[in-house]
């Protein structure tokens, strides 16, 4: 089943997961995850396994923000080295509880990714959700102008939507606005290599864009 | 057994409903001449309706009480990021730049509005004041009178995304402080003076009449009738 979603996800972006990735450019790139409470348990756990899966492919020339967001949004480390302990330790910390607060953890994610955009690195964001938004600015239309918004600036985002319940018109309308992709997840357990799929794309967006 | 989406179902009934309204609204215009299908002008800024990426919002829950301004950070897509002291995360709020009258260092008060249509927030100081609604209805404002009237040669028209039948109008305001002004929504903010030197400024994300609508698809007021969103903006320059 992960096998599946897995290619399926790879000829999704253009590339194939199989093959032996050659060099790619230094990563900008931040990461925005829903931790609100439904994803309490082992959903949590696959994100954690997810991203560190993703940040033992990436180096000390990546740049990686992590954002979470369930009431409100907190940015737990910014731009920090692909292969650094404040990363590591960084995942280890994500823990789930509360409402899905997407606008404001998505803007942290773009702000902070605009902050250290640079020319010479694949600048980006991904998001992650199991669900809706339930708290702080709900309006979906304001959330499409904001990926369209960053994605014009040459800041694409890329969605993933984990489980039964997120919801599909939303995300996958934000990865059109915003430049990127949207790749639905049935199985949570998929996410363990969704993110590295997604951080280390390399199929649409071109240095800087 | 698979599930039904009630919604998805709705949005064509509503668009049927919708063209078949407006067909009638065609015919009883035409008064005896041979129908035609109105169209309006929907790709015309001057009619179009709503544009719900640029409807005024803010994040909720409200943080209420009074506050200094720690920071105002503007986002790529024009929402303000208002820093208040004593609050850890932002409060956002959708409306130009243009209509908060305060700056970083300000001491304000925050609160909600409720009124018969309408919801909103107010933020405001003993002289200066936002207030931003929207609803079906238009905010109480001192010496301000509003009149809603239809927009010169837009018709009735059928919006193409979710099927809303509707057509654009406009705000009459009349003040005697300020004088008189006229505004749309979506257009350019009205701005008045007063001869004692206080400002007026209004912006408006929608005024629009729906006739009916796919609660389902469409935002904004749960009920048919009056679409608007105002920001209100008072102050002493």
């Amino acid at each position: 089943m992960t096998r599946t979603i897995l290619a399926a996800l790879a000829l999704a972006i253009g590339c194939d997961a199989e093959e032996t990735p050659p060099p790619r450019e230094p990563l900008n790139l931040a990461i925005a995850i829903d931790t609100s409470g439904s994803m309490l348990g082992p959903s949590i756990e696959h994100v954690r396994r997810g991203l560190a899966t993703m940040a033992a492919s990436l180096g000390p020339d990546d740049r990686v923000t992590l954002v979470t967001f369930s009431d409100a949004a907190h940015v737990h480390v910014e731009a920090v080295a692909g292969d650094s302990a404040e990363l590591r330790a960084a995942i280890d910390a994500v823990q789930a509880t509360g409402q899905t607060n997407v606008y404001a953890g998505l803007r942290a994610a773009f702000e902070a990714t605009e902050r250290h955009a640079d020319p010479q690195r694949r600048n980006r964001v991904v998001l992650l959700s199991d669900g809706q938004a339930t708290t702080g600015l709900v309006h979906d239309p304001r959330l499409l102008t904001m990926a369209r918004a960053y994605g014009a600036v040459g800041l694409p985002l890329h969605t993933i939507g984990v489980g039964l319940e997120f919801d599909p018109q939303l995300l996958r309308g934000l990865a059109e606005r915003g430049g990127g992709t949207f790749h639905p997840v049935e199985d949570p357990a998929a996410v363990v290599h969704a993110f590295a799929i997604e951080a280390l794309a390399r199929a649409e967006a071109p240095p800087g864009g | 057994m698979p599930r039904i989406d009630v919604a998805r179902l709705a949005r064509p009934a509503a668009q049927v409903l919708g063209a078949a309204i407006a067909l009638l609204c065609c015919i009883a215009k035409a008064d005896g001449e041979a129908p035609s299908i109105v169209r309006g002008h929907v790709d015309d800024g001057v009619c179009a309706p709503p544009d719900d990426g640029l409807r005024l919002a803010w994040s909720v829950p409200l943080p209420t009480g009074s506050f200094v301004l720690d920071a105002i950070d503007i986002g790529r897509d024009g929402c303000l990021a208002l820093s208040l002291h004593g609050v850890a995360q932002p409060w956002f709020l959708c409306v130009s730049e243009d209509a908060l009258p305060f700056a970083v260092g300000d001491a304000i008060a925050i609160e909600s509005v409720y009124a018969a249509g309408l919801e909103g927030v107010r933020l405001f100081d003993e002289s200066r004041q936002l207030v931003v609604t929207r609803g079906a209805s238009t905010p109480a404002i001192d010496d301000v009178q509003w009149s809603i009237e239809p927009m010169p040669a837009c018709e009735v028209a059928v919006e193409p995304t979710c099927g809303t039948v509707g057509r654009a109008m406009r705000l009459r305001v009349q003040s005697e402080a300020f004088g008189d002004g006229v505004l749309r929504g979506g257009g350019d903010p009205l701005r008045l003076r007063s001869s004692d030197g206080r400002t007026l400024r209004i912006e408006s994300a929608a005024v629009h009449e729906r006739v009916a609508f796919d609660p389902e698809c469409a935002f904004g007021p749960d009920a048919a009738g009056m679409d608007i969103e105002l920001a209100v903006t008072t102050e002493v320059r």
